[in-house]
């Protein structure tokens, strides 16, 4: 998919904390080989099979064993050699032809060729979740054991770029002989980490891949990932050094981590709303939407809900991602204007409206409560429902909802990842109609300059803007904590950091 | 062992099968009711209905009740718990990695709340109106009140954080480790259910206290240890035997709460993590097992006292 619906399964915020906007830990001196770090997460990664990819962690975890042919640059800006040392567009921009290391091995010591690449494109194409994304790809071809081609029906730039992300993998030819499901049970890939041992919800052990392509990387022995899911066991285990890094801290306990300890993405390139089922009354009626967009006081409720550690959404799509323009416009605000509209819609007043939101979280709840309350201010009687997240995607997925609370995210360098995710459900179960995103998608991928692909997300941007189909209100701060002992962490605006440059001080 | 024994066991043995079949059929009617689709958990946001409609038929979810119902009895009967939908892993992987945790959390936690337990009920019951005796039913009646999430953290905080000489939370890799990191969850489950039993022990023995074979034998001239042992411990052990396997199914259910909170990899954690993913094959085998579990305890316990009091008639 190539974004990540998270349903506002983290974060709150700590009161007072100006957002320091490092998104790298304090590197001092040259990288050291050897050691190991534990690092927590609240989620596990969703398997290794890649068209299962929907957690954050997923997307940063499987390229780590799995390498792909190119990867994002640490900085999240651009994408840089993987497996392939090189790659070239024709003349026409419709074939790419990648040139892999010369000697790759996976990390069983069996060779790497080209037909391991193309076996793995087929594998992403036909993935049933994440196969769309990859619609451009229509055939591929392996002149050499280090050449592999890949032709498009059009021009697509969006694809180079979308191949960085983490589930483009490359796995061994018809899964070295096995099913797909064992192959992904143990799997094999040519990336700077092994597996040595995964116990599902629990811990992932991963090591360093003699065989790695660079002799230099990783930095690290042992990488181990430790799945906690209480915030306050996760911060004891980390003031306690029995966990070295915590990923995506509860907002709420920003305050517990020493300033110089905080590595702070500052926005995110997430987009938290409200979404709006638009296929029932009163959210088809788009004086109502304009009445919700008006009604939600960003500011206060970044303050409120973020503590501050957010920015004002100013567009319907990602931050700080390729092709992140904004809308150009305003998403106002005002309590009378918002009534205003109410008082134009469809909306009777007394009608209860349902508002779901994610019951496991304080933030999430805390959220929902404060969005209630802006909500009501402007005359809209909000019945605040609080749900089991499975409830709550359930519940969105067959339109049982009016408004609901949410986030998306980018996983890779484009803002292209994310109008997959729009387009197939239908504007985040909004139900209107995705064409003029398609046509903007269609348009966006084949884009070769920054102001062709300005172009293209601002038409969407508008139409997002126009229409709500969701109600974006904030570009959420990720908040990581790092202990003195983690060095080279360098976390990408969409989350991902290369755990092959960490090293332990 | 004699015949009247043998046809008691296998009596009790048998009752526990209906038990344990409607407690499956319970779970599989409530799995229908909960809402949330473990289909569309699996398939992902971005999978359309025929995707969804696809992995519902993978996991057997388009069959009716009945039809799952059977289906997981016929695999039952051949030793399959069947896979985790969410992992694809035997759920006999799982508890066997899992159950160690469980069984050393509960371990830990009856022997903290007996030794605990035993002494308090003793004071409580002997001196009842001695300060021991006040102190202990005012600190039982402190502990009662405290949720063990929260006992669990102060414990963690104090015990822990602060002087580095036990782990805050995890399992460990070596005995060592693992014994180390069960001192706090085992403490905090053990002063969870100790109250209950310190408060049940000495009611029990104040009882036995007042019966007429302990005045007998006072006024023969038996007192202390010899009196405790052979008249007031033996007629007080059979209720505290039963309350103490209640303790135990008690103690289960907090394993739950004591294992999400030290971040304990046991079977109470898995629980709540594939109930909240909808991993009905995960929750339906753990429900079997813990089932199985409280009524195992509690024929053992019906056993333990039909063995300790000689006025048991095996029928």
């Amino acid at each position: 998919m190539g974004c990540v619906l998270l349903v506002m399964a983290l974060l709150a915020a700590a009161c007072g904390n100006e957002p320091a906007g490092n998104s790298a830990s304090r590197d001092a001196g040259t990288p050291k080989r050897g050691g190991s770090l534990t690092i927590l997460r609240a989620a596990d990664i969703d398997g290794w099979d890649p068209d299962k990819a929907i957690q954050l962690a997923t997307f940063q975890t499987l390229p780590q064993v799995m390498e792909g042919l190119v990867r994002y640059a640490p900085d999240g800006k651009s994408i840089e050699p993987g497996l392939a040392e090189s790659w070239k567009l024709d003349a026409k921009a419709k074939t790419i032809t990648f040139t892999l290391r010369p000697g790759l091995t996976f990390s069983d010591g069996r060779p790497l060729t080209s037909q391991d690449a193309a076996f793995s494109v087929e594998l992403w194409r036909k993935g049933l979740s994440l196969g769309t994304l990859y619609a451009a790809i229509t055939a591929t071809a392996t002149p050499d054991p280090r050449t592999l081609v890949i032709k498009m029906s059009k021009a697509s730039t969006f694809t180079l770029t979308w191949l960085s992300n983490g589930s483009s993998v490359i796995v061994p030819k018809d899964f070295g002989g096995m099913n797909r499901k064992d192959f992904f049970a143990k799997p094999i890939g040519a990336g700077p980490f092994v597996v040595t041992s995964y116990r599902p919800g629990r811990q992932l052990v991963l090591e360093r891949n003699p065989r790695y392509h660079d002799p230099a990387r990783p930095y690290l022995d042992r990488l181990t990932y430790d799945v906690v899911a209480d915030p306050n066991q996760q911060m004891l285990r980390y003031q306690s050094r029995q966990a070295d890094a915590i990923e995506a801290v509860p907002l709420d306990l920003a305050a517990q981590i020493p300033r110089e300890e905080q590595v702070i993405v500052h926005p995110s390139a997430t987009i938290h709303g409200i979404f709006v089922n638009a296929a029932r009354q009163p959210g088809n009626d788009l004086h109502f939407r304009r009445a919700v967009s008006l009604a939600i006081d960003r500011a206060r409720y970044i303050q409120a809900v973020f503590g501050g550690l957010a920015a004002p959404a100013t567009g319907g799509l990602p931050p700080r991602v390729q092709g992140s323009v904004g809308c150009g416009c305003t998403y106002e605000t005002g309590l009378d204007k918002a009534k205003r509209e109410l008082a134009q819609s469809s909306y009777r007043p007394g009608t209860k409206v349902e508002l779901v939101v994610d019951a496991t979280t304080p933030f999430s709840t805390r959220a929902g409560e404060t969005a209630a309350a802006l909500l009501r201010a402007a005359g809209i009687e909000v019945d605040l429902q609080k749900l089991e997240v499975q409830v709550l995607v359930d519940r969105q997925a067959k339109g049982a909802y009016d408004l609901s609370l949410g986030e998306v995210g980018s996983v890779s360098p484009t803002v292209g990842d994310i109008f997959g995710l729009i387009v197939a459900t239908g504007g985040l179960y909004s139900g209107l109609p995705m064409k003029t995103i398609s046509d903007a998608f269609a348009r966006l991928e084949v884009a070769r300059t920054d102001q062709e692909r300005a172009e293209a997300v601002r038409v969407a941007e508008t139409w997002i803007h126009d229409n709500l189909p969701y109600i974006p209100t904030a570009f959420p701060d990720r908040l990581f904590a790092v202990s003195p002992k983690v060095k080279g962490l360098n976390v990408t605006p969409f989350l991902s950091y290369p755990a092959d440059l960490l090293w332990a001080a | 062992m004699p015949a009247g024994r043998l046809r008691f066991v296998a009596g009790r043995l048998l009752q526990v099968v209906p038990v344990l079949l409607a407690l499956l059929l319970i779970v599989v009617l409530l799995q229908q009711l909960m809402p949330g689709d473990p289909a569309r958990v699996i398939a992902g946001p971005r999978a359309g209905a025929e995707q969804v409609a696809r992995v519902r038929h993978d996991l057997g979810l388009d069959q009716s009740t009945a039809g799952q119902f059977w289906t997981y009895l016929t695999h039952l009967s051949h030793g399959d718990l069947g896979r985790s939908n969410r992992t694809g892993i035997p759920i006999s992987a799982i508890v066997g990695e899992r159950a160690a945790v469980t069984v050393w959390l509960l371990a830990g936690g009856l022997l903290v709340s007996t030794l605990l337990a035993v002494p308090a009920a003793l004071v409580m019951a002997l001196r009842p109106r001695s300060v021991a005796a006040r102190l202990c039913a005012r600190s039982l009646t402190i502990i009662l009140n405290c949720p063990p999430f929260w006992v669990g953290l102060m414990l963690a905080s104090v015990l822990a954080l602060r002087t580095g000489w036990l782990p805050v939370g995890g399992f460990g890799e070596d005995t060592g480790d693992r014994l180390r990191s069960m001192v706090l969850p085992s403490l905090t489950i053990g002063l969870a259910a100790m109250p209950l039993l310190a408060r049940s022990g000495a009611a029990s023995l104040r009882q036995v206290l007042a019966a007429d074979h302990i005045t007998t034998a006072r006024s023969l001239g038996l007192s202390g240890w010899p009196l405790l042992r052979r008249h007031l411990l033996r007629n007080a052990l059979p209720p505290a035997v039963t309350l103490l396997a209640v303790q135990a199914a008690a103690l289960l259910f907090g394993a739950v709460i004591v294992e999400q909170t030290f971040g304990l990899p046991g079977l109470g954690a898995e629980m709540v993590n594939a109930a909240s993913q909808r991993d009905f094959p995960v929750v339906q085998a753990l429900t079997l097992i813990f089932g199985t579990a409280i009524i195992g305890i509690n024929l053992l316990a019906d056993l333990a006292v039909a063995l300790l009091d000689p006025r048991t008639t095996w029928r």
